[in-house]
């Protein structure tokens, strides 16, 4: 079993080297991650398998795959999932503001400033806080010419969860990540980095310059075909922070007890 | 509903013409100057009742002798404030004091006279704030979402606003020498304020960055500008008169008057950017420049240094968008004022002058709880605009001070179920003679108060900022609240039908007052109305 998780290891290891070595320039605090996400059921054959820690790749069903990405400036975080996205902006008061932007309609919902934990802080820039890292199970670790690599696994039979970590270190950067619960298998794999300070500028700017109404504001605005489209459908955006899967629905890393 | 009367308009255009000479300012309202208004039926309706007290007890002889008695007037507007918003807020209040509740009072209901306001807009059955409250400034009902124009405009159409613009009360009390002040704990941009002083084709025009460009191009000016350059406007619009500006104005909205740049942040920022402006312009700045002697405060400790007795002008921003929940106010990041302390302050400020003063206090945020599906919040909001009359009555000769408490809108807000007297009026209801909390048919206990549409149930413990049940989602039904604490300040009331955000009511709202021609506060009447009340008590147009 080991020899198995640390052959997978070194080939999850090697598919993002080989993306992402390019370069040693990238700043934690300045960055773009694209990201690969794909959701999938597992066939029955699989659910005998899952009893193992090992995670089919293969034969799976009703594969869903979109595109995510997440960006960070100091102090601000970007997360871009299809044509919603949302900024997190850290205030010097500890509080953090909320904008989400819906990219189809160049508009803006802002949410009023509220205090926030830094482990929630941490979830929403690093979509996994760091106390929740601390409690899986380390396997190894990897330094290459830039980075280290941590490899984290985990298990909860109570829930049917189990899956398994890649972590950029040094970025504090999900490098791959795959989480099965019961048939529904999410999948997170690092694509590219983006560290050129006008294209991570202008994710930021593009959608700051929206039209922009506070939620408290909607109520009155009756009339404004975008504002009655969300007030009838809703506007939450599922996913805005955190591990989700390709449905925009939250993913478990652990059971919490 | 528009009856254009073509010799007055052929008046205003030869009076217009006359008055390019300037020499003369006399601050005499003509019937010309207020063409848009008297030319309109609503106008004219709301007239006819005064002067024939077709909707009190006094005789018509009698009424004469009353105009003008009116040295001061302040208007409390609680926004979204519907009945059942007065009597549970009226219960609440009871209980906290140790009271049963139903009984209680707020300082308003205790006023000699009051009235039932009928808030529909001239295109809408059930309104909005910016309609409702240009009616009530103006005596002329107009369209949902527009401000200080009449119905002949098209909502969002800057080519439609020439013309159609109307005067306000507070512009009238301006030009009669009083002092003038606005107190919102929304955005001083916002429909309700705004309509004392601003003439939009769209509500939302709240700075430049709003507009679209074609309005731009077209020459109309964003509120927050308005507001800075209403002094310069108003004598524009009137040829012949002489004002000197808003002497207090006080609420949010600091991002409508600041450029979109970090370097104009203030110390209460709560945002990278906290202004919107794309124009480059700092109207507070530009504030201070006009009014070199005046005050600009954005905090609490600032509010709390401004002497009224020494005060000539005072322009405070505290909050970046609205101002915060009473509830909430000690979040705040730099503190901020609270309703009844703005209002207080304000009346001492603007009671310096002989001539007296017209004010207008808003309470914004009992409509944004509603919204949001949060009773704590409207009720508590609506104690706190109780608390703020009751520093008017407290601080004003009330033989020369009308004060008019009333609402714009409600709100579809319930208290329904047969729950005991006493039953805490947030809580679940518990019927005469029990002490278990009654189920419905589905076997679950259910809360006096709810509301037909909205986010629905949300348990937030603790909170008290009522706008956080937007980050989740909506959750209309029933659920079971067995274990639930619906008093808390956190409890968002179950809703029936699935909505973002919960709406405006279209039912009438209750209207009070007391002083100089409060008497005219009676039967059901057009909102319009407040106005003719307000203009025939204080003689606002000088009109014979």
């Amino acid at each position: 079993m080991k020899i198995s998780i640390t052959i997978l290891f070194l080939l999850m290891f090697n598919a993002f080297t080989v993306k992402a070595d390019q370069t040693c320039q990238y700043r934690e605090d300045f960055l773009g991650a694209h990201y690969l996400l794909t959701n999938s059921q597992l066939a029955s054959n699989q659910l005998v398998n899952s009893k193992t820690d090992r995670i089919e790749e293969n034969a799976i069903k009703n594969k869903m795959i979109h595109t995510s990405s997440l960006w960070r400036k100091p102090n601000k975080v970007l997360s871009v999932n299809g044509e919603r996205s949302t900024t997190w902006f850290k205030a010097n008061h500890d509080l953090v503001q909320k904008t989400m932007h819906f990219d189809h309609f160049q508009r803006s919902i802002e949410y009023q400033a509220k205090a926030m934990s830094e482990s929630h802080w941490q979830q929403i820039r690093q979509l996994i806080p760091n106390s929740k890292k601390q409690s899986l199970t380390l396997v190894n670790t990897i330094k290459d010419s830039c980075y280290q690599q941590a490899l984290y696994k985990w298990q909860d039979k109570a829930t049917n969860l189990k899956g398994k970590l890649l972590w950029n270190k040094d970025l504090n950067l999900i490098t791959e990540l795959t989480i099965v619960q019961r048939k529904q298998k999410s999948h997170w794999r690092l694509q590219a980095i983006e560290h050129d300070k006008e294209v991570i500028e202008l994710a930021f700017s593009q959608r700051a310059n929206y039209q922009s109404t506070d939620f408290a504001d909607i109520g009155d605005n009756e009339s404004d075909p975008f504002l009655i489209k969300m007030i009838n459908l809703g506007f939450i955006e599922h996913g805005s922070s955190g591990i989700y899967n390709a449905n925009g629905e939250s993913m478990p890393i652990q059971h919490n007890h | 509903m528009k009856n254009f009367n073509n010799s007055i308009i052929a008046l205003t255009i030869l009076f217009s013409l006359a008055a390019c000479n300037d020499s003369e300012k006399n601050n005499t309202i003509t019937q010309e100057s207020l063409a848009t208004n008297i030319s309109n039926e609503w106008y004219v309706q709301g007239a006819k009742v005064i002067e024939t007290a077709d909707a009190n007890w006094k005789s018509a002889s009698e009424i004469s002798t009353l105009k003008g008695n009116a040295k001061n007037v302040i208007l409390f507007v609680g926004d979204g404030m519907g009945v059942s918003t007065l009597t549970a807020a009226r219960i609440f209040d009871g209980q906290r004091k140790g009271m049963l509740g139903e009984s209680n009072s707020l300082s308003f209901e205790k006023f000699p006279f009051s009235g039932l306001a009928k808030t529909y807009n001239v295109d809408a059955q059930t309104p909005d704030s910016a309609g409702t409250m240009t009616a009530m400034m103006s005596g002329v009902k107009t369209d949902a979402g527009v401000i200080g124009v009449d119905a002949d405009i098209q909502r969002g159409d800057c080519a439609s606003v020439a013309g159609n613009e109307m005067i306000s009360a507070l512009e009238l009390a301006e030009i009669a020498g009083k002092s003038t002040g606005i107190i919102s704990t929304a955005r001083i941009t916002h429909a309700t304020p705004a309509a004392t002083y601003a003439k939009s084709a769209e509500r939302n025009w709240e700075d430049i960055s709003d507009m679209p460009e074609a309005a731009i191009t077209a020459g109309c000016e964003d509120i927050a500008s308005q507001l800075v350059n209403f002094e310069a406007n108003l004598e524009a619009r009137i040829a012949g008169v002489d004002v000197d500006g808003i002497e207090v104005v006080m609420g949010g909205g600091r991002r409508h008057f600041l450029p979109k740049d970090s370097a104009f942040n203030s110390i209460d920022a709560a945002s990278e950017k906290e202004g919107d402006r794309t124009d480059g312009r700092d109207l507070t700045a530009e504030w201070r420049a006009n009014y070199t002697s005046g005050d600009y405060i954005v905090d609490q400790a600032s509010f709390d240094a401004i002497n009224p007795e020494t005060t000539t002008r005072l322009f405070g921003l505290f909050n970046e968008s609205h101002m915060q929940y009473e509830a909430d106010r000690a979040n705040d990041i730099a503190g901020e004022p609270s309703l009844s302390e703005m209002t207080n302050k304000a009346i001492d400020i603007l009671d310096n002058n002989d001539k007296g003063f017209f004010l207008t206090v808003e309470s914004g945020r009992i409509d944004h709880a509603h919204h949001a599906g949060n009773a704590y919040n409207a009720l508590n909001d609506t104690i706190e605009l109780a608390k703020a009359v009751q520093t008017a009555i407290d601080n004003t000769n009330p033989e020369e001070t009308l004060i008019i408490v009333t609402a714009d809108h409600s709100h579809v807000f319930t208290i329904a179920g047969y729950p005991k007297r006493g039953n805490p009026i947030l809580g679940k209801v518990v019927g005469v003679g029990k002490t278990e909390a009654s189920l419905a048919s589905d076997g679950l206990p259910y809360t006096t108060l709810g509301y037909t549409n909205g986010l629905g149930y949300q348990n937030l413990g603790q909170e008290t900022n009522a706008d956080a049940a937007y980050a989740n989602s909506i959750a209309a039904g029933r659920f079971d609240l067995t274990g639930v604490d619906t008093t808390s300040a956190g409890y968002h009331q179950e809703a029936l039908v699935p909505l973002s955000s919960e709406t405006h009511a279209g039912e009438d709202v209750a209207v009070f007052a007391s002083g100089p021609g409060a008497h005219l506060v009676t039967g059901t009447n057009e909102q319009s109305l407040i106005f003719h009340i307000m203009n025939y008590a204080a003689d606002l147009t000088g009109s014979d």
